[in-house]
């Protein structure tokens, strides 16, 4: 409720002042309008995200090296993994800024509209060589004119987006996003027929509604925003498929300020708050064991400062953060919770996070060549207390960094870069949640050193190779002893190699028709060593080894009709490498009519209704449509 | 032709080129055939320490002990088993609810999977027990329910399956729907089931052993003379393991994860009668640091398991915890009759020093069967009654076993 006090109040100093006359934006991130391949990334421009995706993840979903980690029901948590590394160990940016990790050091992709992003770029090196899988950098930018968005689909699929410029520097945006997520399902032992194992039922209790509210403003050398989100998602009883009423409620609160400026040296800066209160309640105990109506509240603060400095061909960029993370978790039906005694009963924490990150890069032109390197130093001193006054603190630093050299041809670039690259363990990991998983506080950071080469083709086909080599060490694993008490514990290593090609061909023309195709494949070799023998000699689990990626595109004029095929294959379930995944073989029909000012479609996803079960082993989402339409004003 | 997983890697990468080979090698051997049951097997549960995945692993109790693992393989890890004679009922526990008969040893093929949870039931029914007092008479001992399951373990439909149901809801705690039944054994036309009694606030009420009448399925009052609940209550909180001995149920209970040792209590299954042979002061020789002002680094000892092997021998498995940190296990040998203990089991057989023990067995040979839930070097130990000396060679295992069992016709 303060929230949107909060909220509101801001909404109508912001009226006010937008009738004030305004000066030309300033647009931070790229203008381009196709998809860009270069060794240092991939980019990918607003058009290409709005071709009647739902979200971010169904998009980045179809690119090679990306693998989404995410469960059949639209709300749940999204992560995404690069190169075959853990969601964990991928860096998600928004604007320039690492974007809020949730207490388990991931980011939830699901949170940020696909509305509201004006491009990505997917690197494995340049955008936060700190991250060891790679990194995600989402810029996000206000529309030029009003735009409306709406989308329905199966399982009660709604969306609609509306962004509206007041003024020449302010616009405000709306988006609600629901779903009933009531598919076909396996259920493991429906309720009333417990013997029927495997009976296909309608998803139960699985609705998901979501609300954003987006302010922003704009002048040529600052701008700020405020966003609101409100969601609720009811938690279904995959087990049984029971009607009850657990759910999880979100509210956040976020506003960032940016600016920069040009003295002969280039300067930007940010400061950004992100609030979150949720509540989980399931007051009957259907889901897990008892009842529960526990409140995770809390913020993140960031802020940076970025100078560039540019003198002949070289070229200086430092970089400063500074971050804090707190954490607040209340169990509120839990009388144990406070002093933290039963083994099997969650424990109220407040967990803290500070950071200072520091990076130096340069980078040195001298045609065809360019040498880029980065030094990057990071202090971290972690604390949590229970309520009964226990506290455990831990400080670390470490060190990471990059080198590249790139060499340009005619028609083709190519790059030799290392990497070592670290992830600190999560507040989750460090501190756990006394609730069977207990702290850790001596966890050491991940490690990575990795070798890439990437070469880039421009001519005749638009082509792209990646080879590289990743060496991991003190992988964080979660390990529980005869009772069943666990904590996370440095024991495994591993190594993984892995090409990632892709390419595009150019347009031909056969009679009205304009023709593409384009075809792109991961293929990962991995082998753990560890100190647990189940785990030693292992492939990494969670990840599909070999993946495949074709499609075909014929356009008429304003129509394009384009068929995609995914394979994807050699998945483990397990770390112990018990359970092999299922593979997965998905078609995608997409019909797309564009016109000058509007543009709609529609989207078959998994065509033929291939019935597998996902990286987490659970049923995936089967057969879905969706019908979009997109105008602007 | 189904490529597996590791096979499409090497055709792929081959083909994708470039990349020097470095597979996997797995270590662990599934196997079709069937034992002869007609000798004795061990069978152990094993676990992998992320709790990600399971599996049963079997092997001779005589001879050559090694272990055929990759039995049973499920990608969940809270399922346990019970046996009856060359039967194993291969139970899944907290939401799987199932419980699946593999006869003769022959693990590959279920002769049936059942629910063990009732149609309406709302919660997972978290079976830990199949006890059998016949070929066509079993038990279900359900820590998710109030209500013990009459089965029939010959029945071919699952609607034959269910027979009848003894309720025990009288023992749940005030806030809660169950009384976290955790054992049970039978004597003669009698059910002794053991329940932890957990609060909504997973705290440990007294806890108390139920006494059946399998002729009425009617819980027997064990102390007519006092009013209120009908069993055995227990000095010991959190039971654990039961083993019965010529009349006589042995009982042990870890007790808290804080302070209290729990209790080894044996009781006459014929006059009830109730007595403790350990508590917290048996061994305090084990506990550390209890005289400084750091509570926080206090070792104490908790009684896990016990096992009869013969009216002048039994093992009482000890775990020493720092908090909720597992120190170390000692095996303490102890005379059933009198309650007098021994010298640490880890005196006699040294290689048992410093490990952590997750179960204690007594084979059908007589012997002691401990398992090892180091997860890097698991395994089992076999110990000779007579010597009290390692017997024979350890079995190396890929996970920690958490619970040991025998089959044999």
């Amino acid at each position: 409720m303060r929230y949107i006090l909060v909220l509101t109040s801001t909404l109508f100093s912001v009226f006010c002042l937008a009738e004030e006359s305004l000066d030309t934006v300033t647009v931070l991130g790229r203008d381009d309008a196709d998809e860009q391949n270069t060794v240092d990334g991939r980019y990918f421009s607003r058009d290409q995200l709005s071709q009647g995706q739902t979200t971010l993840a169904d998009f980045l979903q179809q690119q090679s090296g990306v693998q989404v980690q995410s469960t059949a029901a639209l709300g749940d948590p999204v992560m995404v993994s690069l190169q075959g590394a853990d969601p964990r160990q991928t860096a998600v940016l928004i604007d320039g800024l690492e974007a809020p990790s949730n207490q388990y050091g991931g980011y939830d992709l699901g949170l940020l509209p696909l509305s509201q992003i004006d491009s990505v770029e997917v690197s494995s090196m340049h955008s936060d060589a700190s991250a060891i899988g790679g990194t995600v950098n989402i810029t996000t930018r206000p529309p030029d004119s009003a735009q409306l968005d709406t989308q329905v689909g199966a399982y009660g699929l709604r969306q609609l987006s509306w962004q509206q410029p007041l003024n020449q520097r302010t616009h405000v945006r709306l988006h609600h996003l629901a779903s009933a997520n009531d598919f076909d399902y396996p259920v493991p032992s429906p309720l009333n027929a417990p013997n029927a194992r495997g009976q296909q039922q309608a998803l139960n209790n699985a609705d998901y509604k979501r609300y954003d509210l987006g302010l922003e403003q704009r002048w040529p050398s600052l701008r700020w925003q405020l966003d609101y989100q409100n969601s609720r998602k009811q938690y279904p009883d995959y087990f049984t498929n029971q009607a009850q009423d657990a759910h999880y409620q979100q509210q956040a609160l976020s506003a960032r300020i940016s600016g920069d400026w040009h003295q002969g040296d280039g300067h930007q800066w940010q400061l950004a708050w992100r609030g979150h209160d949720d509540h989980y309640r399931d007051r009957d105990g259907n889901i897990g064991l008892g009842q529960q109506d526990n409140r995770y509240f809390g913020h993140h603060i960031n802020a940076l400062w970025r100078s560039h400095f540019n003198r002949g061909q070289q070229r200086t960029q430092l970089t400063t953060r500074l971050q804090q993370q707190r954490y607040v978790s209340r169990h509120q039906l839990n009388t144990a919770s406070k002093d933290c005694q039963q083994v099997r009963a969650a424990c109220d924490l407040l967990s803290l996070r500070r950071q200072l990150k520091l990076q130096l890069m340069q980078q040195w032109q001298w045609s065809p060549y360019q040498l880029q390197w980065s030094l990057g130093q990071r202090f971290i001193r972690d604390d949590s207390r229970t309520r009964s006054g226990q506290s455990e603190q831990q400080q670390q630093q470490w060190q990471n960094g990059h080198i590249s050299l790139s060499r340009q041809w005619q028609g083709w670039q190519g790059q030799l870069s290392a990497k070592r690259a670290v992830r600190t363990a999560s507040l989750f990991e460090r501190f756990g949640d006394r609730g069977l998983l207990r702290p850790s506080p001596g966890l050491n950071a991940e490690r990575a050193n990795s070798l890439h080469l990437d070469v880039v083709i421009t001519q005749p086909w638009q082509s792209r190779i990646s080879l590289f080599s990743r060496w991991l060490n003190d992988a964080i694993v979660p390990v529980y002893d005869s009772r069943g008490i666990g904590r996370y514990e440095n024991t495994d290593a591993a190594q993984v190699r892995g090409l990632e090609w892709q390419t595009r061909s150019p347009s031909y023309t056969i009679g009205p028709w304009q023709l593409e195709a384009s075809a792109a494949g991961s293929h990962y070799q991995s082998h753990t060593d560890s100190d647990l023998k189940a785990f030693a000699g292992q492939q990494l689990a969670g990840i599909y080894h070999q993946r495949w990626h074709f499609t075909l595109a014929l356009q008429h004029e304003s129509q394009r009709l384009q068929l995609s095929h995914e394979w994807a294959d050699d998945l483990y379930i397990d770390r112990a490498n018990l359970i092999a995944g299922d593979g997965r073989r998905l078609w995608q029909l997409h019909y797309r009519w564009q016109r000058a000012r509007w543009h709609s479609g529609l989207r078959i996803n998994n065509l033929t209704d291939q019935r597998y079960r996902d990286f987490s082993n659970r049923p995936a989402r089967p057969r879905d449509w969706q019908i979009y339409f997109s105008m602007q004003f | 032709m189904q490529l597996t997983p590791r096979y499409k890697s090497w055709v792929l990468l081959a083909l994708s080129a470039g990349l020097a080979a470095c597979g996997s090698d797995n270590d662990s051997s599934s196997s079709n055939e069937v034992p002869d049951i007609d000798q004795p097997h061990y069978v152990a549960q094993l676990v992998a320490p992320d709790y990600s995945s399971s599996q049963l692993a079997m092997g001779a109790v005589n001879g050559d002990r090694s272990a055929t693992q990759g039995l049973l393989v499920k990608d969940q890890s809270d399922f346990g088993f019970s046996t009856y004679k060359g039967t194993l009922y291969h139970l899944g526990r907290f939401e799987i609810d199932t419980v699946s008969r593999y006869d003769s040893g022959d693990l590959s093929t279920a002769r049936w999977t059942y629910s063990s949870r009732q149609a309406g039931e709302q919660a997972s029914a978290n079976t830990y027990q199949l006890v059998q007092r016949s070929a066509d008479e079993g038990y279900l001992i359900r820590y998710g329910s109030p209500l013990v399951l009459k089965v029939n373990p010959q029945a071919t439909q699952a609607d034959e399956f269910i027979v009848a149901s003894i309720d025990l809801s009288a023992y749940a705690p005030e806030g809660t729907d169950t009384p976290r039944m955790h054992q049970a054994v039978i004597d003669g036309d009698r059910l002794f089931v053991s329940m932890q009694r957990l609060d909504a606030n997973w705290s440990a009420q007294t806890a108390y052993i139920a006494v059946i009448d399998l002729g009425t399925l009617t819980e027997l009052d064990t102390d007519p003379q006092t009013t209120g609940l009908a069993g055995i209550a227990l000095e010991g909180s959190n039971p654990g393991n039961l083993a019965l001995h010529n009349g006589r149920l042995y009982v042990s209970s870890r007790g808290d994860y804080g302070s209290d040792s729990g209790a080894l209590e044996v009781i006459d299954t014929t006059t009830y009668q109730r007595t403790t042979l350990a508590d917290g002061t048996t061994f305090a020789q084990l506990n550390e640091n209890l005289q400084d002002d750091d509570a926080s680094n206090d070792v104490i000892y908790h009684i896990r398991d016990v096992a009869i092997a013969s009216d002048q021998l039994g093992f009482a498995l000890l775990s020493l915890e720092q908090g909720y940190t597992a120190v170390s296990s000692q095996v303490m040998p102890f005379n059933p009759q009198t309650g007098t203990f021994q010298t640490a089991l880890q005196q006699s057989a040294t290689a048992l020093t410093d490990l952590q023990l997750s179960d204690i067995e007594v084979g059908p040979e007589g012997r002691l069967w401990l398992s090892v839930s180091d997860a890097s070097a698991p395994g089992l130990y076999v110990v000779d009654q007579d010597t009290l000396t390692i017997n024979g060679d350890f079995i190396e295992l890929d996970m920690p076993a958490t619970k040991i069992g025998f089959l044999s016709n």
